[in-house]
């Protein structure tokens, strides 16, 4: 793969304690990075600023060549153009739909805001990839944490991402589920054939996926690369 | 006198009814519109906005009333206007106890759906954003949609406010029968002419009526979705 993820975040943070800031420097041809590093650094900022949920104060985002972000130029797509995949860590499942509509939310609407015939089959497509087929028709809150985790990742398979960007993904998960989900998103990366950028704590989630590690930390009170 | 069903009951209860019905029409779209603003905005004014139009709640009616008669009274340069310009006259018309109506019951709209609003978890917004959703699709389509239980809660707290309407209207609108005297100003009117007989009548329908909504908001009052664990 050439160097599918080129990216300089900046971006000064005030939380309530103190203030930090992020400077974290990617450019990478391996297309699958696994970003560790103590809790609180800013791991999380770096996956939001990808996706286009907050704004980096300077610097720049390239994915696959396309510029989503570039502080010099002016250039600042908003999320919904940026087609990143990227999961929640709590998966956002919208609670007041099934897990068909869940999954078909991304796709485009006709006049009356139905999805098409054509839709409908692509969104039970993709419950069917994940063994969701059953729950179509069920509520996100009567879903088990690993069914929740595999509808999150249909309702993002479904828009065709640019890269998938996971924000630890397998933390909640009982020990006997994380092994599937790691084969799920494996399985899922190469149907899709994008790259995968996630931000984990656990060496095993790096080694089931073939993830090379980007390890951020700390140093002089700035969130660096290392 | 003995009481007569169409002009001491009938009467009154349409034209009470047709006031708060035109009076939540403008709090509820103001209301909204206000409580989605006030939830979104980190604006350092929106807390002394949120003061100033909870003021109808806790300030005596008749001190609101007197508010709107110096606003729009003939004397004012809004009244004026409004008289000239769009022919409209609110002193002692049915437009008057419309407004003074939807004054009292704007704070019962808006402060629900402001923490209806604040009470969505960002999140989901977000989620829709990555999936490719414009921010209108956003609004209709999780926003809206996730706040609606809320909203309808208060609209229907605001309805009842309207219909129980008392002291502003009588100052803005006074009690004409057929024209501005509602429900609730005509129980006063009964009581006054000793008529306990139309009091006793009005006081049991509008009682009935508002424990009927009542019943209606606790029943659309959000419930909360239980979260399954693992």
């Amino acid at each position: 793969m050439a160097v599918w993820c080129d990216l300089n975040v900046r971006k000064q943070l005030r939380s309530a304690k103190r203030v930090f800031e992020l400077d974290v420097q990617v450019r990478t041809d391996h297309p699958r990075i696994a970003v560790t590093g103590p809790s609180g650094i800013g791991k999380t900022i770096m996956l939001r600023a990808m996706a286009g949920l907050i704004r980096p104060d300077a610097g720049h985002i390239r994915i696959h060549g396309d510029t989503l972000y570039d502080s010099g130029q002016r250039i600042d797509l908003p999320a919904r153009q940026r087609r990143m995949g990227f999961m929640f860590q709590n998966y956002a499942l919208l609670p007041h739909l099934t897990a068909l509509d869940n999954v078909g939310f991304g796709l485009r609407r006709g006049a009356w805001g139905f999805l098409s015939r054509a839709h409908k089959a692509e969104a039970m497509h993709w419950l069917e990839r994940f063994q969701l087929a059953h729950a179509a028709h069920q509520y996100p809150h009567t879903l088990s944490g690993g069914q929740q985790q595999r509808l999150a990742l249909a309702r993002l398979a479904i828009t065709k991402p640019r890269a998938l960007l996971l924000d630890e993904p397998f933390a909640a998960l009982d020990p006997d589920l994380r092994q599937a989900m790691r084969l799920e998103v494996d399985g899922l990366l190469h149907t899709l054939g994008i790259p995968l950028l996630m931000i984990t704590h656990d060496e095993a989630d790096r080694v089931a996926l073939q993830a090379q590690e980007l390890r951020l930390a700390q140093v002089d009170g700035k969130t660096v690369r290392i | 006198m003995p009481p007569s069903l169409s002009a001491d009951l009938l009467i009154p209860l349409w034209l009470s009814l047709q006031v708060a019905f035109w009076a939540t029409l403008i709090s509820s779209v103001l209301g909204v519109a206000l409580g989605l603003y006030l939830a979104k905005s980190r604006l350092w004014l929106r807390n002394v906005l949120d003061t100033v139009c909870t003021l109808p709640m806790v300030l005596p009616p008749t001190v609101l009333g007197y508010y709107l008669l110096v606003l729009f009274g003939s004397q004012s340069a809004m009244g004026r206007w409004l008289r000239d310009t769009l022919g409209i006259n609110l002193i002692f018309s049915i437009n008057g106890a419309i407004i003074a109506a939807a004054v009292v019951s704007f704070p019962w709209v808006f402060k629900p759906a402001r923490a209806a609003f604040e009470s969505m978890d960002p999140q989901l917004e977000e989620a829709g954003r990555v999936l490719g959703v414009s921010e209108t699709g956003i609004f209709l389509r999780i926003t809206l949609p996730l706040a609606v239980r809320g909203i309808m809660a208060g609209v229907m707290l605001g309805f009842v406010r309207a219909l129980g309407e008392f002291g502003a209207t009588l100052m803005i609108a006074g009690s004409s029968p057929g024209k501005t005297q509602t429900l609730s100003i005509a129980i006063y009117e009964a009581v006054q002419a000793g008529r306990d007989d139309v009091a006793n009548l009005l006081a049991l329908v509008i009682s009935a009526v508002c424990v009927a909504l009542l019943l209606l908001a606790t029943w659309v009052t959000p419930k909360r979705r239980q979260a399954k664990e693992g």
